[in-house]
């Protein structure tokens, strides 16, 4: 990646922050910064598109992880809680600063929690075994998901 | 016994006109020895023609149905529904749409069109909506997201829309509704599955699901969705075809196929519980383009389902269902490449071991929908080699001694009845849905009127003659790429508007063009007896560059419309859930 592409790597970083509503302009570059030292090493062997996008993933790990801290949830078992509270926050228009500063200064927060999915039913998925008659098939990943 | 004499019927008739078609085409070769050259002609002529005559007598059969007032045998007839049952279920029907970095604006003004339409029915605690996003662009996740929340709200539909999105995209689209089903499927009894640019009426939702709760033994219950809401000529072009040819062709399919009937990845209701046990798909020997991944999954599950005993039947007969399409040539053939690797995975199916006769058709049907393309061109160009051998033999009049000339016999009138049988078995369903119509005048409004729809039919026989030579290009090196072992994975569907520029079209149409004059030079110099006969089957690669641009644009599609050609129902007096889409489009 050159410079100009570097440049704009930033800028839409910054663009990405924006859209996850962190409003102040010093917290979001210095939140950007850090993503985008940590990963620089990383980043400079892959693409310019694919370089966006694992930044603005890394954008959105950030906040999910702020937010799951603020809400004292569980980043693993808690996901689904966690995207109906992003979607909730995101839709008010409101500012999300307060989910990276101290707690004493932040606005408190109405959440209703609601989940994005219902209550697990699992109901068992048996891969179906194919003969063919010249091979074999395999297990595809997605019935053991 | 009506399933064994359907299928009789149906098979006998293809095979007949197959034979005959392979008799006219060899008759004029029985009279000398029978070369290489020819009987391999015969051969490939035979293979086509059996394809073509399938789709034939399926529309001749869907078109005596219809005369006769429907089907009695049909899945909507044989079905006694009382329509309160649906509030008597222990179990939600889950509405469930699979999506993957497709318009957010467009995936939720759907959805809220077929929520809303539900809910007017008065069984909307029946239903609950599933998205089940594979977005891996954080973007249009976040956008999902929130149009997600949006529309909860707007509905109060608190614990009746659920949104998922999955962060390893593991097996595809079928993998995406297999993760559903492992984690929720126990919640649902049946799931309607959607596409991203599916709309379907509430009634129709409705409909089904009582379909479904009086048949125990049906898997899958299959609508046949129409394309809608085209701007552009092609599309409404397409949509023209579609709406009216299609009729017959689903009639047809569902008289032969009855509960063995074929499953098209959605627009579809399905038993959960059956799907769950019996249609999750193992991984095909080898790599991809042809091993791997399944990408086509709805003919395997389909196949599955009817292996282990379920019914699958294709309900001809219900409306409100509804699709979109690409909307230029371009975008289409894109979409046919990715078909066309997943079609051709199932030639692995063809060799799968204790699999029933017709589910071996039906995947051998969408095998050869993609290998029918490079069997006619290699047909085309025997043909000529052949044409242009004939053209230069010498007759030998007096063989043998013998004192009296032999004279040269003509075979022409064998070949011009050939012509015309081939011909006739493409173009003799389009008139037959055409004189069906005819019969029914408030419908003719519909469609434009009498004289708009006359006109649309023959200018869309112009199209279809002019797009075929193109889409048989396409399909060969789409072929021939799969072959060769590149693959294409299965990239989201272009279905925005989308006139194409100049650059465009040279790009995607420039050696098409090349090969279609190339192929008149030849035609001209070396057998012209055959120039007018082969014409048609070139002049649409030599017009392929402006014909493209043509037809991809929005605006000839509104002209058009103003002309009333190519005009459905769907566009001139549309359903509820359509006027409520397009409500929902212009909100955003």
């Amino acid at each position: 990646m050159n410079l100009h592409q570097q440049k704009k790597l930033r800028e839409q970083l910054m663009l990405f922050l924006q859209q996850l509503h962190i409003c102040d302009l010093k917290l979001r570059e210095q939140i950007g910064d850090e993503i985008l030292d940590k990963f620089t090493f990383f980043l400079r062997e892959v693409s310019y598109k694919k370089s966006l996008k694992i930044i603005q993933n890394v954008a959105l790990a950030y906040f999910n992880q702020a937010l799951a801290d603020y809400l004292l949830l569980d980043m693993s078992k808690d996901c689904h809680l966690i995207t109906g509270a992003r979607a909730q926050i995101l839709s008010q228009m409101q500012s999300t600063d307060f989910l990276f500063l101290n707690e004493g200064s932040s606005p408190k927060l109405k959440i209703d929690f609601q989940s994005a999915t219902p209550p697990e039913a699992p109901l068992e998925m048996p891969e179906q075994k194919i003969q063919f008659l010249f091979a074999t098939p395999s297990a595809q990943g997605s019935s053991h998901a | 016994m009506t399933k064994i004499f359907r299928r009789s019927l149906f098979y006998s008739l293809s095979i007949f006109t197959t034979l005959l078609a392979m008799a006219l085409v060899a008759q004029p070769f029985l009279a000398n020895d029978f070369t290489l050259l020819e009987f391999f002609l015969v051969l490939i002529f035979g293979v086509l023609i059996f394809g073509v005559s399938l789709s034939f007598w399926m529309a001749i059969i869907g078109f005596f149905v219809l005369l006769i007032g429907g089907d009695r045998k049909s899945i909507t007839r044989i079905t006694k529904v009382a329509t309160e049952n649906i509030l008597n279920m222990a179990k939600p029907t889950a509405l469930v749409m699979p999506i993957c970095n497709e318009n957010p604006q467009r995936i939720f003004a759907g959805l809220r069109a077929i929520y809303e339409s539900v809910l007017k029915t008065g069984f909307g605690q029946a239903f609950e909506i599933f998205v089940l996003s594979d977005t891996s662009d954080p973007i249009l996740r976040l956008q999902e997201e929130q149009l997600w929340f949006q529309m909860r709200e707007a509905f109060q539909a608190h614990g009746k829309i659920f949104y998922r999105n999955r962060t390893e995209n593991i097996g595809r689209k079928s993998g995406n509704i297999a993760e559903f089903c492992q984690h929720w499927g126990g919640r649902y009894e049946f799931m309607i599955l959607l596409d991203a640019d599916s709309l379907m009426d509430g009634n129709t939702i409705v409909k089904m699901v009582n379909i479904m709760q009086a048949q125990p033994k049906v898997a899958i219950l299959q609508t046949p969705p129409l394309p809608v809401n085209q701007k552009s000529l092609f599309g409404r072009i397409m949509q023209f075809a579609s709406c009216l040819y299609g009729q017959i062709y689903s009639a047809g399919a569902a008289f032969w196929q009855l509960s063995q009937g074929n499953y098209w990845g959605h627009n579809a209701i399905i038993r959960v519980e059956a799907f769950a046990a019996h249609a999750s798909l193992p991984k095909l020997p080898g790599e991809e383009p042809l091993g791997g991944e399944i990408l086509s999954h709805d003919f395997v599950e389909a196949a599955l389902l009817r292996e282990a005993g379920w019914e699958i039947w294709l309900a001809y007969d219900i409306d409100g269902s509804y699709e979109e399409m690409p909307t230029n040539i371009i975008d289409y053939a894109k979409r046919d490449r990715r078909w066309c690797q997943g079609n051709l995975q199932h030639i692995w199916f063809l060799f799968a071991k204790k699999m029933s006769l017709v589910s071996r058709l039906h995947l051998l049907m969408g095998v050869m929908s993609y290998l029918a393309s490079p069997l006619w061109l290699v047909f085309l160009i025997i043909t000529g080699i052949a044409a242009y051998e004939y053209g230069h033999l010498m007759p030998i009049y007096f063989a043998n001694n013998n004192p009296f000339p032999v004279w040269p016999i003509s075979y022409d009138i064998e070949l011009v009845a050939l012509l015309l049988v081939t011909l006739g078995m493409l173009f003799i369903p389009k008139f037959l849905s055409l004189l069906w119509l005819l019969c029914h005048p408030k419908q003719v409004k519909k469609f434009g009127g009498y004289l708009g729809v006359v006109t649309s039919v023959l200018l869309e026989c112009i199209f279809s003659t002019l797009l075929a030579p193109l889409l048989m290009l396409y399909r060969t090196k789409f072929v021939l790429a799969i072959l060769l072992r590149q693959s294409i994975g299965w990239p989201a569907q272009q279905r925005e508007e989308h006139g194409l520029s100049l650059k465009e079209a040279i790009t995607a149409h420039g050696l098409q063009t090349l090969i279609g004059f190339a192929a008149l030079l030849c035609i001209y110099f070396f057998i012209p007896s055959f120039f007018w006969w082969f014409l048609p089957a070139v002049l649409g690669l030599i017009l392929a560059i402006p014909l493209s641009m043509f037809v991809s644009s929005s605006s000839m599609g509104t002209i058009t419309r103003h002309w009333d050609l190519f005009c459905t129902p769907e566009e001139t007096c549309p359903p509820e859930v359509i006027r409520l889409f397009q409500e929902e489009m212009q909100k955003d």
